[in-house]
């Protein structure tokens, strides 16, 4: 049985809808990300799980629970926000233990646990510091800390790392994934980088516009979008308008293409087939789908080299592993790249 | 609603406490004759040449106040945030010491100083009315300077004196042309408080001119000779600071909160 | 073309050099002349006697029942004025920032705020004659109801009346700097505390009132010093007739009374330094503020 499960929720801020349809089931101990572009809903879906949001219709049921209705302070829900909240005026210490005070537990009781939260955010020297006196970095740690206290059910993240610097964000996304899996907690993970989704997710949950658009694996979402959105959003695309020539086969330009999955649209009509600039390779014979273009622009990324190709009037990019035996290609050269038939992608709308 | 009772009753208390007075004070104004409504006491007031005379003389003595602030900070301030940056605390606790100083207390200290040998300067008319403006200065010092403080904080004045200075414009020009313009905004918030500190201060005035030269001298002795005179006066003078903070909000901005007004 | 260069490079230093120094010299000037000298003298004078020899006499005089007696009102009506302002202010600017009423309530309570706090002095003290005077309009209509106000002991040319006076301008500048200070209560803080487990209570208690703190005892300072140094109003209201600081030592100007110059040294003296207090106080209290609401 699932451990927290969305059930057509739906929220309306007066005639706006934010969120139109959402159903999730989430196990006890996933880590799910809700992930797409500001304004797609993800926000709002979280802080319904959190209670500070009301539902419009649907249900969250929480072990069994339903908690709909709840306010969130009876919910055992713990919460990291974006601009971290920490309380001001309370050291780090008194920040962390704030949820056991007001439940009324011992002062012993408090201490000890607190000290535990600051060895897991390995902060221990920090426990008289107020927030101000505090890095980004560690005063999102102190907030994590202060939201695992309590031991709740589910740790909700909204966008947690956005506010820091780039160097310090990996560092701490990998630290908020190892406590993750050492507590074992049932977390969503808000975000709009799709690096950081998937980097930390089981499972993510691509939205758009209040709906969900796909759920899956990282792996799931990045090679097989099921929509333009979804390809588009997570990763780089290249999108060729295409002809359908069979079931089987599209002509892109002046050459034709084999997709391996079989096309529904009519024959002669337009589609759009997506590749991703990784995908593509210098040509080699056995490689049936091949474009030719002329090389508009080369830019040197380290690992790879990124070649911009104006294949009949569309511009097509090439993402080369950067070798130390090979040339770049030179601009204003004519060059052919080729792919794998199952790595095109015929998008859906 | 009812989750709202408590900030509706006390947003009403406040609404009421403000307005009882002005209500009360506008319907007494009209009382002059007896059993009737009647512009009376409005009359009176116009028909006393005082009124006009006393009203005319703050005016001058509050745009000329508002000048030589402007002349003595702009100048300086401009200094200070080009060339002088660690002055700057110093002149800043300079322009807070009229906080400190009562304006009973100011005048006070002024008879001490100039109104004894060798100074003197309260003997000639020119030299009474010249240290009333600089104790009206003093008074209106901290909004002034923090006005045109805020709005030389708000350009980047480096780059624009840099700017002006490789197209060949001398000082003047700087100050005139570019600097000025760019603060007006923020230095005309200053000059209305400046304004409004000047027409409604009594201490200074009365100590140094007496009663009856300046407005609120003017108004303190009206009210102490008539009846509803004075309810007319305040009626127009509320108009007045009503006219005053309504171009204050219009130019974006709160009054600064006031400490050494006229109370 | 070398030599002619350099003579240009050191004109402008020079010219710089001079050219600052003397552009903050008349303000320096003019602080001195009338700010620090006039008040200076004062507090050299308060250390003098008649006879111009340093002495400490003039604040031991201080010791009478009538000056006494003003400090006593002075401090006695600022602080009366400052807590019941500071109470009323903070209650309404509650209201128009986290109590959630509409937008447009907000906009006009600043407005009066920022017109009340401003309507002082003169014109006040005439307002209030009108509304709670002898014959003013409450006055009358009360009367007319069966409750007579001056016959009750009320006056509003004392002490209370003093009071009603002075919270007219008090709570309008408490609800001016309070407003700022909650509108920095961030929405976060208060869902933190709520997803923590806390109360709405407890949320007030533990969070919002410690982080308001430092700001509603910086506003009941500015309103202490804000009616210390009034003088205006009492004026107008009562002729200097109330035995205050302020009017103890204006008609010292006046020439009646004390005919003790040196002791009215020393009572200004006493008022600045009171006044430094305050405005310190103001200064250190409203710098914590503006930390913990901007961390």
């Amino acid at each position: 049985m699932s451990f927290l499960v969305l059930q057509g929720v739906r929220k309306q801020f007066g005639t706006t809808v934010a969120v139109a349809q959402f159903d999730l089931e989430i196990a006890r101990g996933e880590f799910v990300s809700f992930l797409g572009p500001s304004g797609c809903g993800k926000t709002t879906t979280l802080r319904m799980v959190a209670g500070f949001e009301q539902l419009t219709a649907g249900n969250i049921i929480l072990d069994g629970v339903d908690i709909s209705a709840t306010p969130p302070n009876k919910r055992n829900i713990g919460m990291v926000f974006q601009s971290y909240a920490l309380f001001p005026n309370m050291t780090v210490a008194d920040n962390i233990g704030f949820g056991l005070m007001v439940a009324g537990r011992p002062k012993a009781e408090i201490h000890s646990r607190v000290g535990e939260m600051l060895d897991l955010i390995a902060m221990s020297e920090y426990t008289a510091r107020y927030p101000y006196q505090l890095s980004g970095g560690q005063q999102q740690r102190v907030a994590l800390a202060r939201a695992l206290a309590l031991q709740p059910q589910v740790l909700l993240l909204d966008e947690p790392l956005s506010a820091l610097d780039a160097q310090i964000r990996d560092n701490l996304r990998q630290e908020i994934r190892e406590i993750q899996r050492r507590l074992g907690i049932t977390t969503i993970y808000v975000t709009h980088d799709q690096q950081e989704a998937m980097a930390l997710s089981d499972r993510i949950v691509v939205m758009s516009h209040g709906r969900v658009a796909q759920v899956g694996a990282p792996h799931e979402i990045y090679n097989a979008p099921r929509t333009r959105f979804v390809a588009s959003f997570v990763g780089t695309l290249n999108i060729l308008t295409a002809t359908v020539v069979d079931a089987h086969h599209v002509r892109v330009g002046d050459a034709v293409w084999q997709v391996t999955e079989a096309m529904t649209q009519a024959v002669g009509s337009t589609v759009e087939c997506a590749v991703r600039p990784e995908l593509l390779r210098e040509a080699t014979p056995e490689l049936s789908n091949q474009l030719t273009g002329v090389v508009q622009d080369v830019v040197f990324l380290g690992a790879t080299v990124r070649v911009t190709l104006l294949v009949h009037g569309q511009r097509v990019l090439v993402d080369l592993f950067n070798d130390a035996t090979h040339t770049i290609p030179q601009i204003n050269t004519t060059m052919t790249v080729g792919c794998d038939p199952r790595t095109v992608l015929v998008l859906a709308e | 609603m009812l989750r709202r009772f408590w900030p509706w009753l006390w947003v009403s208390l406040g609404v009421l406490y403000f307005f009882l007075p002005i209500y009360a004070t506008f319907v007494f104004s009209l009382k002059a004759k007896k059993g009737i409504f009647s512009l009376l006491a409005y009359d009176k007031v116009f028909a006393d040449p005082r009124f006009g005379s006393s009203f005319v003389f703050s005016t001058q003595m509050a745009l000329l106040t508002i000048f030589c602030c402007m002349l003595l900070l702009i100048p300086t301030l401009t200094v200070l945030h080009l060339f002088l940056r660690r002055l700057r605390p110093v002149v800043e606790f300079v322009a807070l010491v009229p906080f400190v100083i009562p304006s009973v207390v100011l005048v006070f200290g002024y008879l001490r100083v100039f109104a004894r040998p060798p100074l003197s300067i309260t003997n000639s008319t020119l030299g009474t009315y010249g240290l009333l403006l600089a104790g009206y200065m003093v008074l209106s010092m901290p909004y002034m300077y923090r006005s045109i403080d805020a709005g030389l904080r708000a350009i980047d004045l480096r780059t624009l004196v840099e700017a002006s200075q490789s197209l060949g414009a001398g000082w003047l020009t700087i100050f005139v042309r570019v600097i000025f313009p760019n603060i007006r905004v923020a230095v005309l918030n200053g000059s209305f408080v400046t304004f409004a500190i000047v027409i409604g201060e009594l201490t200074m005035a009365r100590f140094l001119l007496g009663n009856a030269v300046a407005f609120a001298p003017y108004l303190a002795e009206i009210g102490r000779a008539r009846a509803y005179e004075p309810a007319a006066i305040t009626v127009l003078s509320l108009l007045m600071t009503w006219g005053i903070v309504m171009i204050l909000q219009l130019l974006g901005r709160n009054t600064s909160a006031t400490i050494a007004g006229p109370r | 073309m070398a030599n002619g260069a350099a003579q240009t490079w050191w004109r402008q230093i020079e010219w710089r050099k001079v050219g600052v120094s003397l552009t903050v010299v008349p303000f320096l000037l003019f602080a001195v002349l009338f700010m620090i000298l006039p008040a200076g003298s004062l507090l050299i004078e308060s250390f003098r006697n008649a006879q111009g020899q340093w002495t400490l006499a003039n604040f031991a005089d201080m010791n009478d029942p009538m000056i006494i007696e003003a400090y006593s009102m002075s401090l006695r009506i600022s602080f009366t004025t400052a807590i019941i302002g500071a109470i009323i202010g903070l209650l309404v600017a509650y209201a128009v920032t986290v109590g959630g009423l509409p937008r447009g309530i907000r906009t006009a309570i600043l407005t009066f705020s920022g017109v009340a706090s401003n309507f002082a002095g003169v014109p006040l003290a005439f307002a209030f004659v009108a509304t709670l005077g002898r014959t003013g309009i409450i006055t009358v209509l009360l009367a007319q109801l069966g409750i007579n106000l001056y016959k009750n002991g009320f006056s509003l040319y004392s002490y209370i009346g003093l009071v009603i006076v002075y919270v007219y301008f008090q709570f309008p500048l408490m609800v001016l700097v309070m407003t700022p200070a909650l509108d920095g209560l961030r929405r976060e803080w208060r869902e933190a505390s709520a997803i923590l487990g806390a109360n709405t209570a407890q949320y007030w208690r533990h969070v919002a009132l410690p982080i308001l703190m430092p700001a509603i005892l910086a506003g009941m300072v500015l309103l202490f010093g804000n009616a210390f140094g009034a003088f205006a109003t009492a004026y107008a209201l009562t002729g200097g007739t109330l035995t205050m600081v302020t009017n103890v030592i204006a008609q010292e100007m006046s020439g009646d009374v004390l005919h003790n110059e040196a002791l009215a040294y020393a009572l200004a003296t006493g008022m600045i330094v009171i006044m430094t207090i305050t405005i310190g106080t103001y200064t250190v209290l409203q710098r914590r503020a503006e930390r913990w609401l901007r961390a």
